[in-house]
């Protein structure tokens, strides 16, 4: 066992284990902080990969960003310091069961792909991919993605217009039908 | 380079994948199901990279694909959680269960 | 306007035949506008003064005179055409060879195929394809054409001449309709007269009957059929209110559908197989006519001619059809004169004559067979009916039946010869029956009647040569096609002596026939008044009634002659019809015809036959006389319905009641009570429990799946995971 084949290890377990974590944990704090694990721990798969853009987007927006917003999310909806929601066992077995069957199909599935020969050519390093993000292509003639580096772009600040929309403090209504303004 | 190759890879992707979909499946609170829903976006972006890495022609598509659904996850995230709390101020609560105003 | 006619003498048909259509449309719009103007009728403004316009009898009267001066016009325009044809191509070739009717070499000029005969009417293609496998030139077009031989010239002069006088009759038998309130004679109720409608149903048939007879396709001739039909049953049902006309309309339309499914059947088999609906080219195709290679199978070919037949047994009153033809008596006498005795009753009998060369030797010995059991059939039934109008209608069924009979046993101008001489005597008697009934008030029982030949002379009169005509008294115009008509099927029973009946049976019937028409004389004109009151208020009918009985009856005794007058086989249109040669498909494989043997063989006795005939014709009138005349009070008024066997039309309607109507209705009873039948509960069961069922079905799944469809997340995704799951296990069992 190389040396790599056991960081693969130790990174696809953390995260794993992470990843049942989130599911089996009923308290939503708890859930987040295994997410948080699992976040960092595909980050690394990244870093092994050699996708290093990809692993710093990730632990950036992910860890940085994302986390924080479930965290804080958690915090403000929860009433209690310890509010659980328990699953039942209907629950579990339903659930369980159906993923369970899913996985050993994926798995099925993936063992049986027939992998190209080992090419294992290194990634484009962040340069690259910031000029085909930028619109300029690797080599000439290949796709570059400015159109949908830019849709996205304005996705995301319509997605932030949006959310500061929704999520604004609001004054409740001083009329005599509370229920008429749910929003 | 490595032992464990694509394969390896696909098969944590489909693990990370079907526990997403247990906590879509189980959970109850919202913000439970949309830690189901980054975890599920996560198996797919770990496939995309190991894509990228293992299969020529998806060199740099797999990144780029990567990137864009790591800046749609986050923008899920953030629009989800402002519904979250807005239904959080109505119903003083975010049990998915209770979320029953439209059932005809 | 003139060279387009003389270019295409054929063309002066076609212009006749929809002339009528000017009268029809106008008495059409005419009454339409009346109808919609009526509730304005008192308001004051446009509407009401257009509808006392309208609402006037001089009005409905101009309809009627403008309908005759057509119909007279259309006379002239058949009479020209018959003599034209006559005088162009048959009077130079009478001697000479005969002419082939499919053969339109020698009246080509009258039905130019390419260019004015036709004209295409559904085009499903742009040429012509060659069928290899078939060897025939596919048709790309249905069309509509027509086909002007000696016979069609002949049948449409009848039918407008005919036509023309009943128009002229009905103008006195229908005045009581002019009124804008008539008393219905049966119903005693008050309602509105429907003098117009009359004669737009008049026009609109025989715009129907014309187009039939020029028809050159069975599709064409099937449209006219219909038409033919339909107006039949309209003036059948003309007293709608009667209850027996609405049942007898509805009667006659039946009967005559169960034999248009065997018309349709020819019509399919034609196109099939032949991929043509023309007459002519279905006729050269027949191995008897030079078809080298015929496309039609023996089977086939007999099947055709089966289904042409059993159109031909509804619309001409056949057995075992014939039950239509009495009832429809419940329409107006004109009607009974124009639809069923000359005209619509003979279009079955000219289709037949039509297509002659379709029928094989089978399907002509079935048609043989139905005419003699029809003509026994009528003659029979006619002898004890006591309503006037019965007699004459078994006595048409009878007529019929011997016209198919000529035409089965291979006398193919003997049976149109005679179907034009009906026409018109039998139209006279029609049309003299109906100036009885006017004259006594709408009486039509025989047993009220008597000594009326004092009180209306001139119908009496005529009326006896109409008699004297259908029970063949020498010289007049029954005489030369009965004797033609017994003569083939004398031929016939020498020819083939295992047929012998078909001779034997119309020698008696004849003698039946003088019977009852010399019993109906009797009966109505003879003797002394059997009721008082009826013969009190007798009156003879005006002029415009009995003018059309004159002429018919000059017509009833004149169609037939010919030169030497008293040899019957010298008539002029019996030998010009048959120089129209169809050869008889009876013996065409025998190089010896034995039908030609047989004539041969009877001409030497011809005067013999001619002697038995009009014995047997004589002891029919002697019977009568003796019965009716000598020992007239016999008959009296107080005699109950006929009855038995011959009353009631040897039980044939008794047989369909108990045979068809009856399980049909019980099968309907039963399967409504089945239908109806419910539950403890009252729900019902069966066909409304099952379609019930159905119904709740399909509620119970929706309520059942409304349940899935709840609003959960997690439900939604489980849901989603299965089916994922599904797709994914059956991809990876079936990719294994």
């Amino acid at each position: 066992m190389t040396f790599h084949d056991a960081l693969f290890l130790i990174l696809a377990t953390a995260s794993a284990v992470s990843a049942l974590g989130v599911v089996v944990s009923s308290s939503i704090i708890r859930s987040a902080i295994w997410l948080l694990f699992m976040l960092m721990g595909v980050s690394g798969l990244y870093f092994f990969l050699g996708a290093e853009f990809l692993g710093a987007a990730q632990l950036i927006v992910y860890v940085g960003g994302t986390m924080v917003l479930v965290v804080f999310g958690g915090m403000l909806t929860t009433r209690g310091p310890f509010d659980h929601v328990p699953v039942g066992l209907v629950g579990w077995v339903l659930g369980g069961g159906l993923s369970l069957a899913l996985f050993a199909l994926l798995v099925q599935a993936s063992l049986s792909f027939v992998s190209h020969p080992r090419t294992d050519t290194a990634l484009p390093g962040t340069g690259p991919l910031g000029l085909t993000l930028l619109g300029v292509p690797e080599t000439p003639g290949q796709t570059a993605y400015l159109l949908p580096f830019e849709i996205v772009s304005i996705h995301l600040l319509v997605v932030l217009i949006a959310a500061a929309y929704l999520a604004r403090a609001k004054r409740r209504p001083t009329s005599t039908h509370p229920e008429a303004d749910h929003g | 380079m490595v032992e464990f190759g694509f394969p390896a890879f696909l098969v944590l992707s489909a693990f990370l994948f079907a526990c997403g979909l247990t906590c879509l499946a189980t959970k109850r609170n919202a913000i439970g199901i949309l830690m189901g829903v980054e975890l599920i976006l996560n198996a797919a972006n770990l496939n995309f990279v190991a894509a990228a890495r293992f299969v020529p022609t998806f060199r740099l598509e797999g990144q780029v694909f990567a990137v864009l659904v790591i800046v749609l996850a986050a923008a899920e995230a953030a629009v989800a959680l402002a519904i979250f709390l807005n239904f959080y101020n109505n119903h003083a609560t975010v049990n998915v269960e209770n979320a029953t105003d439209l059932k005809g | 306007m003139l060279e387009f006619f003389a270019e295409h003498p054929g063309r002066l048909y076609v212009a006749a035949t929809l002339l009528p259509l000017v009268p029809a449309v106008l008495i059409l719009l005419i009454g339409t506008v009346r109808n919609l103007t009526r509730p304005y009728a008192d308001v004051p403004g446009i509407a009401g003064w257009l509808y006392a316009r309208l609402n006037h009898p001089r009005v409905e009267l101009a309809g009627a005179w403008l309908s005759i001066g057509v119909m007279g016009l259309v006379s002239f325009i058949a009479v020209y055409g018959f003599t034209t044809l006559l005088y162009e191509h048959y009077l130079p070739r009478l001697s000479g060879e005969p002419i082939a009717p499919w053969n339109l070499d020698d009246t080509r000029l009258w039905n130019v195929n390419a260019d004015g005969g036709q004209i295409d009417w559904i085009r499903f293609g742009s040429t012509p394809v060659p069928d290899a496998e078939l060897d025939i030139i596919k048709a790309h077009s249905i069309h509509l054409g027509y086909w002007i031989e000696i016979d069609t010239t002949v049948m449409f002069a009848m039918v407008a001449v005919v036509g023309t006088m009943i128009y002229v009759f009905s103008l006195g038998y229908m005045r009581n309709e002019l009124k804008s309130t008539t008393i219905d004679e049966t119903l005693q109720h008050a309602r509105r007269g429907r003098f117009g409608r009359f004669y737009l149903y008049l026009n609109l048939f025989v715009i129907a009957m014309f187009n039939l007879i020029i028809a050159d396709n069975l599709l064409q001739v099937f449209i006219s059929w219909e038409l033919v039909g339909v107006c039949s049953y309209f003036l059948i049902s003309y007293y709608y209110e009667r209850r027996e006309a609405g049942w007898a309309a509805n009667k006659a339309f039946i009967a005559n559908r169960i034999g248009d499914v065997g018309f349709l059947i020819a019509i399919a088999i034609s196109w099939s197989t032949c991929n043509t609906f023309m007459i002519g080219a279905l006729g050269a195709e027949m191995p008897w006519h030079g078809a080298l290679e015929p496309l039609f199978s023996p089977t086939m070919r007999t099947l055709l001619g089966l289904g042409l037949f059993l159109g031909c047994v509804g619309k001409s009153a056949q057995f075992p059809l014939q039950v239509w033809l009495p009832d429809a008596m419940a329409g107006p006498t004109p009607v009974s004169a124009l639809i069923h005795a000359a005209t619509m009753v003979a279009a079955g009998v000219y289709l037949v004559a039509r297509c002659y060369p379709l029928f094989t030797p089978d399907a002509l010995l079935v048609i043989a067979y139905t005419g003699c059991i029809t003509l026994l059939i009528g003659g029979t039934v006619a002898c004890v009916q006591t309503d006037i109008k019965k007699v004459l209608a078994y006595s048409t069924v009878s007529q019929l039946g011997y016209m198919m009979l000529a035409l089965g046993v291979g006398g193919w101008a003997a049976g149109v010869f005679h179907l034009l001489t009906h026409a018109f005597f039998k139209a006279l008697l029609f049309l003299g029956a109906g100036s009885v009934i006017h004259g006594l008030h709408h009486e039509q029982d025989l047993r009220k009647m008597g000594g009326l030949r004092r009180k209306m002379p001139v119908t009496a009169w005529t009326m006896f040569i109409g008699v004297l005509a259908i029970s063949g008294f020498p010289l007049l115009s029954g005489w030369y096609s009965k004797e033609a008509i017994l003569t083939a099927a004398a031929t016939f029973g020498v020819a083939a002596p295992s047929h012998v009946v078909l001779a034997v049976v119309p020698f008696l019937v004849a003698g039946l026939t003088a019977f009852y028409m010399f019993r109906l004389w009797f009966l109505t004109f003879a003797g002394e008044p059997r009721d008082r009151h009826v013969y009190d208020h007798a009156h003879e009918s005006p002029l415009v009634m009995t003018i059309p009985l004159i002429i018919l009856a000059m017509f009833s005794i004149a169609v037939g002659w010919g030169w030497p007058a008293w040899e019957p086989e010298a008539s002029f249109l019996y030998e010009l019809l048959n120089h129209q040669h169809w050869p008889s498909s009876h013996f065409w494989d025998d190089p010896q015809d034995p039908l030609l043997n047989a004539a041969t063989l009877l001409h030497e006795y011809h005067l013999l036959l001619e002697l038995i005939a009009g014995a047997i014709g004589l002891f029919g009138f002697a019977v009568a006389y003796w019965r009716y005349v000598l020992r007239t009070p016999r008959f009296h008024a107080t005699n109950t319905e006929p009855r038995g066997f011959l009353g009631q039309a040897w039980y044939f309607d008794a047989v369909y009641d108990a045979c068809l109507r009856k399980p049909t209705q019980n099968l309907a009873v039963f399967t409504a009570a089945f239908d109806k039948q419910s539950s403890d509960h009252g729900a019902p069961r069966s066909l409304d429990g099952l379609l019930n069922g159905i119904g709740q079905l399909a509620a119970n799944t929706g309520r059942g799946l409304r349940g899935i469809q709840n609003g959960q997340v997690r439900g939604y995704v489980t849901i989603l995971g299965l089916t994922v799951v599904g797709l994914l296990g059956m991809l990876a069992v079936l990719t294994r």
